[in-house]
């Protein structure tokens, strides 16, 4: 059990130091925080278990050393710009941001979904029927969150990730995927609708393969299965 | 917008009472009373009081009550054992953090109310952040809390109460509320290590990195911008900065209940060992007992959680490969003989050979339902009733659908 406990530890620290620099900026962090106790170790080692404020107290911790060890003013200003330069690019490069210019879209609807993916799910939901939809694994996220009612095939990687949506993960991946997979996986799970970007470019397109397109919503197209009157 | 103003006020009033508590904690171990950590501490409990009820499985209305009524009474139990306890000690002031630089305050307070607004406003397309909503929109959907993720739960039984979607709730109602929560838990934290402009200066740098840090794909989960209401952000942002300051209070007056224990005079040195003195079963052993246990608990639970993910996984794919290889399943008809085969191929497809006369109609009837209603290509082994009976009954009732029938010549090859 303790050993399984520290591969899992262990496996989960590689996981996260191998993705961000955020990581690396806390364990400078915990290290300044005991460097700099002067007597108070117990207390300033306790805020390491709180991970953003640790970081915040080691870059005021190092500002206020660069500021402190300065006595001319000229030299105080140039280093305690440098210091402030130093501890935003910390800051900076431990992460990527929320606020960046793809995501500073406002969103055009209350549930802050794109208004394309949001207008094909109402579009299904409103069709009636079976809500069993194949869609893009990059958009599944969205259906699931936004009704219980839709039956998604195309999830990413996660538990309970079958085999035909690795398949279609691969497809559409590529930028020709073969829509023959992708409509034997959809008829397969019994997806009613599959929901594709308009920015693949088939050999040949799903309406050869027994779904019809049912609406285009921006770079959102639906396709529905034919099926006999 | 007054959906979100009506839910600030009520969370933070709340907030306040529960806070109680936190006063309660800051006598026991002999610390200032500061306004902050109480807010952030009653802030955190109101959560996870609602997460607790949340979890069992009730209409959403009656989950919202039991919820409501649970704050209602540690929030007005907290209070009334808040005001014996403090009347008893010496008069106590409730502290309000002190920051000194105006303009770093200021410059702080612009980043808090950029990052609200920031979430409000502006769409994200890292959906691996929204993943977990789909328990919450399920509870909202179908009007009932369950075992689940418990925040998500939580934020589908409030939804419901606020009537609008969890992912509109999320990012108008619950948006202010949780980051202005978890900023405070940062402040919590950040208080009792540092004073006036240092403290300012590190909760600017907490907040940059709010905005910055822990953004990577295994990471999102833990983002406060981009899940503001996930349960990781809760664990981090919130109950970690808010443990972490309890613990640094506490350790802040050790030195002098230290000081004060050794200024106690030995009355009489040739006292014998008092067990009642030097209890090994005390108040701090217990709870470093229980930590330990609560450790290794979690620990433990971590680990079957993952070995009942991989059995299910496992568990998963044994039945995706029974159910993809081709399979032969005997029919034993009503004389006890074998009266037929059935082949499930590979693809699903269904193969029925033989059934025998229409004495066999009903148990064969049970026999093949229990693979598949129709099958696609049935083999009789000549049209005479006694081996075709059974078939003709049940395709002319309409109890099983045969898209196609032969009928196999059992001509015996002989002289080989």
């Amino acid at each position: 059990m303790i050993k399984e406990m520290l591969t899992g530890l262990y496996a989960g620290l590689r996981e996260f130091a191998g993705t961000g620099a955020v990581i690396a900026f806390f364990a400078v962090s915990v290290l300044v925080l005991i460097l700099t106790a002067n007597g108070k170790v117990k207390e300033r080692a306790l805020l390491a278990l709180s991970f953003v404020p640790a970081c915040g107290f080691a870059v005021s911790e190092f500002l206020s050393a660069a500021v402190r060890s300065q006595k001319k003013t000229a030299h105080k200003l140039a280093i305690a710009l440098t210091a402030v330069a130093i501890s935003l690019l910390a800051v900076f490069s431990s992460g990527k941001s929320v606020i960046s210019p793809e995501f500073t879209e406002r969103a055009e609807n209350p549930v802050h979904v794109p208004d394309d993916i949001y207008s094909a799910m109402q579009f299904i939901l409103q069709d009636g029927g079976n809500c069993s939809v194949l869609v893009d694994p990059e958009w599944s996220a969205y259906f699931e969150s936004f009704s219980s009612s839709f039956t998604v095939t195309g999830h990413k990687k996660a538990a309970g990730f079958s085999d035909d949506e690795g398949v279609l993960n691969f497809e559409m991946s590529k930028t020709t995927p073969d829509m023959r997979k992708i409509a034997s996986i959809a008829r397969r799970n019994g997806c009613t609708y599959v929901v594709l970007p308009d920015d693949i470019w088939p050999e040949v397109p799903i309406t050869k393969f027994g779904y019809e397109t049912a609406g285009e919503f921006g770079s959102c197209i639906v396709y529905k299965e034919v099926t006999s009157p | 917008m007054i959906r979100a103003a009506v839910f600030f006020v009520i969370f933070y009033i709340l907030a306040y009472f529960l806070g109680s508590w936190a006063d309660v904690l800051s006598a026991k171990i002999r610390s200032e009373r500061s306004f902050v950590f109480t807010i952030a501490f009653g802030g955190c409990i109101e959560m996870l009081a609602g997460m607790l009820v949340c979890l069992l499985p009730l209409p959403v209305k009656t989950a919202a009550a039991a919820s409501a009524a649970l704050v209602l009474i540690l929030a007005v139990s907290g209070f009334i054992v808040s005001r014996r306890i403090l009347q008893k000690k010496e008069k106590t002031v409730l502290k309000f953090p002190g920051y000194a630089d105006a303009a770093l305050t200021a410059a702080a307070i612009a980043l808090l109310i950029f990052e609200i607004f920031a979430v409000m406003t502006f769409r994200t397309e890292i959906t691996e952040a929204i993943k977990p909503v789909r328990t919450a929109t399920f509870v909202f959907d179908s009007g009932r809390t369950m075992a689940g993720d418990p925040m998500m739960v939580f934020i589908g039984m409030l939804s419901s109460v606020f009537g609008c979607h969890p992912l509109e709730f999320i990012y108008s109602a619950a948006a202010p509320v949780f980051i202005v929560l978890y900023n405070l838990c940062y402040i919590a934290a950040i208080d009792p290590v540092l004073s006036g402009r240092e403290k300012t200066v590190a909760f600017i740098a907490a907040e940059l990195l709010t905005l910055r840090g822990f953004q990577s794909a295994a990471a999102s989960a833990a983002t406060l911008l981009l899940c503001p209401a996930g349960t990781w952000v809760y664990i981090i942002h919130g109950i970690c900065p808010v443990a972490s300051a309890l613990l640094i209070r506490y350790v802040n007056n050790l030195p002098e209940t230290a000081e004060e224990e050794a200024i106690v005079p030995d009355d009489d040195p040739e006292e014998e060992w008092d067990m009642k003195k030097h209890r090994i079963v005390n108040a701090r052993n217990l709870a470093i007992a229980l930590a330990v246990l609560a450790a290794v608990l979690v620990g433990a639970v971590a680990v079957l959680n993952n070995k009942i993910n991989k059995l299910y996984d496992v568990t998963v794919s044994l039945e995706r490969d029974m159910s993809g290889a081709c399979a032969v399943f005997e029919y034993s008809g009503s004389g006890g003989k074998t009266d037929g085969y059935l082949l499930k191929t590979s693809d699903g497809k269904i193969t029925f050979i033989g059934g025998g006369g229409a004495e066999n109609a009903n148990s064969l009837k049970a026999f093949l339902e229990g693979y598949s209603s129709t099958v696609d290509t049935w083999y009789v082994y000549s049209e005479e009733d006694d081996d075709a009976g059974a078939m003709r009954e049940l395709t002319s009732s309409g109890a099983i659908k045969a898209d196609r029938v032969y009928v196999i010549d059992r001509k015996e090859i002989t002289g080989l």
